[in-house]
């Protein structure tokens, strides 16, 4: 039986981190990554009441900077790939760009022939999905390569923080993951090798909770989107791979807000987009917790929300299984 | 263009095949399937108009009964895809109503028609269906003239000089981010007083907090000039607060002045203000509170001579500001001859026309908005790409409005979101 493992929605309005917490097994401290907060990571006094007094910070936004002030050599490593990185997702926003506007022509199509279209519409969305994954195969190999430079420059203070981190998780009851800047947070996890650490913990019977960005960055994608911006509608940006903890699925928080779910079009898209991952929308209140096989949903029935590639929102109230890989495209 | 119906009516100026129509448009059914052909609502609005007119000549010993039950029906103006008819009726006698307005292009005192014998007015007027018009009224009775609110229309703007009535055709809709957002955390505003040398009296600086504020942090920086007027008619202290929740905007300080009577002197291409600003105003706000010294995090912003001040500020001081937020700028310039609008303008026809030789010389990123209903459109589209040309990165928008606090209150979440942005693509609380 492996330790729990919740995906929660936004702590605001409705908080059920207090909830989800006294349902955990176990004694010990409970970690709080809160990276995603950037400035702000040690401004935790409103966590820390949920949490209680077995709260412990692991700050990793501020061991970066410790980090990068200290180690010159290792900043220019990690600039030069940031910028890499940077180049390589320009590059790729202008042709998905194309690729995207060339899906959503085809599809206005769709309704005058739909026979003959239905084929150039599948090809197209292939072509959609085949550009995301040059992408992150190009963004392997660079980070590949960084890996390579850092293992023959990693400090030892590097080296020490990463075994701190390490030590904390597995000796922790429970590691909760807050919200905030999803490419900070991912960065920082994966800078300081939390994706291993974080795998070994909950191995170790350590439980998980993560929430908004949290679950974002844990997830094998991370999706930026939002249809209401003040330049207005813009197209879904594949940030990169997560940290690849939560099986099966692109956590999209603040669906409602953020995405316009009235339009079949729109959902269509995303969720054919990066099926058979299933892209699911969390709002505040929404709990699903991993059994091994799929999610179940235990929170507020609207919570949670299943986006199909049919550009239907499947309903998830409490008690609902989402199993894994049914709506492949 | 908007353009004035002149007849009056009577139900003998209609033409049959209207009567005869009418029985099926009326607007109770504008709201049927039939409303949503482009033609019948405006059809609708003045058939009802039309109606009321025709029974009143029927029965004139029934004319106030029948315009009591007409109000109550109607809100007013009646608006519909792009005209709004604006009534008037009183119990005492009227000689003649105007409409007031500032929509330049437009006759802006527009007479209405009297309905039949009645003291009932009414003013059919083509408008674009996403304009927004404030307007008063004005009642001659006895060669007495005076300006009113429209008694029959509940909404209102409000300015330094009272308030206005407001007619939003049906394409305008309120911003939803001009009221608090569920959840928001707000910021708070600090006062303090400044011995100004310059102005040579006290001036009092406003100082928005976002909600995160902490004094060891380096903020980025606003300076806005008007800052009473934009915090009480354009509500921007709750645009702020909803902006910055909803990380569209980068939490950021904004240090509100205000002028004094001689605002317009002080505003209109006069050094001493940008003197102020810089050299009084922006040391002690770093002083004061956490915010930041590096000019790319530094603004200034204002509204009409306040856009003037917010472009003369960085032209006499290249380099310290970065971002302009210009809002229905009053860039008046001449190419020939004078420009006949008195001698406060002097000073700005001056500077403008000087800008424009060489308008790279303010290194900036500029927003800025206008009013299609304001004279200074003209300006402001013709300043825009000619600083496009000189390397500034400029944006520039335009609403069916006119020159007035809710107008440049609409913009701001344009304005501020584009020049300060927050994470909003990234950030998921």
């Amino acid at each position: 039986m492996s330790a729990p493992l919740y995906v929660l929605g936004p702590q605001r309005p409705l908080p059920n981190l207090p909830q989800a917490l006294q349902s955990l097994p176990g004694h010990g401290p409970i970690v709080m990554i809160t990276a995603g907060w950037r400035h702000d990571e040690a401004d935790t006094e409103a966590l820390q009441r949920d949490i209680g007094p077995s709260a412990v910070a692991l700050p990793l936004y501020a061991w970066f900077e410790e980090l990068m002030e200290h180690h010159h050599a290792l900043h220019a490593v990690y600039r030069a790939r940031q910028a890499q990185v940077q180049t390589l997702k320009e590059l790729h926003r202008v042709r998905m760009e194309l690729e995207l506007a060339a899906w959503r022509q085809l599809l206005e199509q769709h309704k005058h022939a739909p026979q003959l279209v239905d084929e150039e519409l599948s090809d197209a969305m292939r072509g959609i999905r085949a550009l995301d994954e040059r992408f992150l195969r190009r963004s392997e190999t660079i980070q590949a390569e960084y890996n390579e430079r850092l293992r023959h420059l990693e400090p030892p203070a590097l080296t020490h923080r990463r075994e701190e981190a390490r030590a904390l998780l597995c000796g922790a009851r429970a590691i909760c993951v807050a919200g905030g800047h999803v490419g900070v947070l991912r960065n920082r996890m994966l800078f300081f090798g939390l994706d291993r650490a974080l795998a070994e913990a909950w191995r170790g019977g350590t439980s998980v909770v993560a929430w908004s960005a949290g679950a974002m960055a844990l997830c094998d994608r991370v999706v930026l989107f939002n249809d209401d911006t003040p330049e207005g509608p813009q197209d879904d940006e594949l940030l990169d791979t997560g940290l690849g903890f939560l099986p099966g699925l692109v956590v999209l928080p603040h669906a409602k807000k953020r995405l316009h779910l009235d339009n079949t079009a729109r959902v269509r898209l995303i969720a054919e987009r990066f099926a058979p991952l299933r892209c699911v929308g969390l709002e505040s209140g929404a709990w699903l917790s991993w059994t091994g096989d799929g999610w179940l949903s235990r929170g507020v029935g609207s919570g949670t929300l299943s986006l199909c590639p049919t550009g239907e929102i499947a309903p998830t109230g409490d008690g609902l299984m989402l199993g894994l890989g049914q709506d492949r495209a | 263009m908007p353009r004035h119906r002149a007849a009056r009516l009577t139900p003998d100026a209609v033409d049959p095949k209207t009567i005869a129509m009418s029985a099926r448009s009326t607007l109770a059914n504008a709201r049927s399937p039939l409303a949503n052909r482009p033609g019948a609502l405006r059809f609708a609005a003045m058939q009802a108009i039309l109606d009321l007119a025709r029974h009143v000549q029927q029965e004139p010993q029934r004319s106030d009964e029948l315009l009591r039950a007409f109000l109550e029906r109607y809100s007013f103006p009646l608006t519909d895809e792009n005209t709004a008819t604006f009534f008037y009726w009183d119990r005492r006698p009227v000689d003649h109503v105007f409409l007031v307005h500032w929509i330049f292009g437009l006759e802006s005192h527009q007479p209405f028609m009297r309905l039949g014998d009645t003291n009932a007015f009414y003013l059919p007027l083509e408008l674009p269906k996403s304009a927004r018009v404030e307007y008063k009224l004005e009642i001659v009775r006895g060669g007495q003239r005076s300006w009113v609110r429209d008694p029959l229309n509940p909404r209102q703007a409000f300015d330094p000089f009272g308030s206005n009535s407001v007619c939003p055709m049906p394409g305008y809709k309120d911003p939803a981010w001009i009221v608090p957002d569920e959840g928001v955390r707000e910021g708070r505003l600090e006062r303090f007083t400044l011995a100004s040398e310059v102005w040579g009296q006290s001036r009092e600086v406003t100082v928005y907090l976002p909600n995160e504020y902490k004094r060891r942090k380096r903020y980025p920086l606003i300076l806005c000039h008007d800052g009473s007027d934009y915090l009480r008619y354009a509500g921007i202290k709750t645009v702020l607060d909803n902006l910055i929740f909803r990380h569209e905007l980068a939490p950021v300080v904004v240090a509100f002045t205000d002028g004094t009577v001689e605002r317009n002197r002080e505003y209109g291409a006069n050094p001493k203000q940008p003197k102020f600003l810089v050299e009084e105003v922006l040391p002690a706000v770093e002083q004061r509170f956490g915010v930041t010294n590096d000019p790319k995090e530094r603004g200034l912003m204002g509204a009409s001579f306040g856009g003037v001040s917010t472009l003369f500020t960085a032209w006499q001081y290249p380099g310290v500001f970065s971002k302009l937020l210009c809002q229905s700028g009053s860039f008046v310039f001449t190419d020939v001859g004078g420009h006949g609008r008195g001698p406060l303008f002097d000073p700005v026809v001056d500077f403008i026309n000087t800008f424009r030789e060489d308008p790279g010389r303010v290194k900036a990123k500029v927003f800025m908005s206008c009013g299609t209903f304001e004279s200074l459109i003209y300006y402001n589209r013709s300043l825009a790409p000619l600083m496009r040309r000189a390397g500034l990165d400029v944006e520039f928008r335009e609403s069916q409005d006119g020159h007035n606090w809710i107008a440049w209150r609409n913009h701001l979440r344009e304005g501020l979101s584009s020049l300060f942005p927050g994470h909003l693509r990234m950030t998921y609380d």
